[in-house]
């Protein structure tokens, strides 16, 4: 069973997000999510700046196996990507929920995150995979 | 599975990732609902994945490869640059997974009918890594320690679903001759900056393993068994 903090809300397509305060969130994929793509070897990631709507693919999550979309969990601007992962993408498989994190978003409205899942949901939705 | 016009021979590369990307969209949106599936070659090109076209130097790889004769485009699916001719036979299939699938059974599905069809013809190939040969993985189709087809994936998910849209592919080497283009992925590798570099003795051509079928008649077969 993968690791679900339950301090993030989580997203069908398996981002995370955890709030850093004033409208931000980090985002990341799960740690079964990266569990199913394998080794990354390469993570395409947003443009700070870029506006994304909540759905939107606006990242890629390429591993030895294939490549995969990554989408907006929430509205917002993308104000900052983890430029780390251009050189480290395996950051995405040996932490997920940490140093492998993809973009921080500013939400147009902070409460949409409450219409993401919780832990236990997230867990419960997972099962049968 | 919609078998769309079948065989492509000659076609333009550009239209045929195109055609690819329209496709998934679709099943995104959900105007397409059936799969598809088709086999087709394309005029002399060389496809690369987002990785390579984010290497340092990649615009002027790029243009040296299209001053060479070869034009350059980006694919949707991962792995590494790919030379396209009619040298080879590639096999694209989208269709809608509504149930879990892993991305391993996913190679599977796609590399067993290839699998049979070349058992039917006597040749035992299994699926595998071959070190030195070029789009490497793990499902490569080998053929006593060569590379005779490599795979690659791209997956989509459906909004507000659990399906999954994926495409799938497959380049199989059909000719002796496609060794001697190792040269040119090199060249493009070297020129952008990387470190990648491939041997042409870690190729294999379904001519060299068998010679007496045509390519006409190994696409029927793959058609038959994936239909």
């Amino acid at each position: 069973m993968s690791n679900i903090p339950t301090e993030l809300r989580y997203a069908s397509t398996h981002e995370w997000v955890r709030s850093d305060g004033d409208g931000v969130f980090t985002v990341g994929i799960t740690e079964h999510a990266q569990d199913l793509l394998g080794d990354m070897v390469f993570v395409d990631l947003p443009d700070v700046g870029d506006a994304v709507t909540t759905g939107d693919d606006c990242a890629v999550a390429e591993s030895v196996k294939a490549a995969s979309d990554i989408y907006a969990p929430i509205t917002g601007e993308v104000i900052e990507i983890n430029s780390q992962l251009e050189n480290s993408p395996e950051l995405v498989n040996s932490d997920s929920f940490g140093e492998g994190w993809m973009f921080k978003i500013k939400a147009d409205d902070p409460t949409e995150v409450e219409g993401l899942m919780d832990a236990e949901s997230y867990g419960t939705s997972i099962a049968d995979e | 599975m919609t078998l769309l016009n079948t065989l492509n021979l000659d076609s333009d590369l550009a239209q045929q990732l195109e055609l690819e990307q329209q496709l998934m969209l679709g099943y995104k949106q959900c105007i397409n609902t059936t799969n598809s599936l088709w086999l087709w070659q394309a005029t002399p090109s060389l496809v690369v994945s987002k990785i390579d076209s984010n290497l340092k130097n990649f615009e002027e790889a790029k243009l040296y490869t299209e001053s060479q004769g070869l034009p350059v485009n980006i694919r949707q699916s991962g792995g590494s640059a790919v030379i396209q001719n009619d040298q080879v036979i590639n096999i694209s299939r989208i269709y809608i997974q509504d149930d879990p699938i892993t991305i391993q059974q996913s190679y599977l599905n796609m590399c067993r009918p290839v699998l049979d069809v070349l058992k039917d013809l006597g040749i035992e190939a299994y699926l595998g890594s071959v070190e030195g040969a070029f789009c490497d993985g793990a499902y490569n189709i080998v053929y006593q320690g060569k590379k005779l087809a490599g795979t690659s994936q791209r997956w989509l998910s459906v909004p507000k679903s659990k399906s999954k849209i994926i495409l799938e592919h497959m380049v199989i080497v059909l000719k002796k001759d496609y060794k001697l283009w190792t040269k040119k992925l090199n060249d493009f590798y070297r020129m952008a900056g990387s470190t990648q570099s491939f041997k042409d003795s870690a190729i294999i051509s379904l001519e060299e393993i068998k010679g007496d079928i045509t390519t006409e008649d190994f696409c029927k077969k793959l058609l038959t068994e994936y239909a």
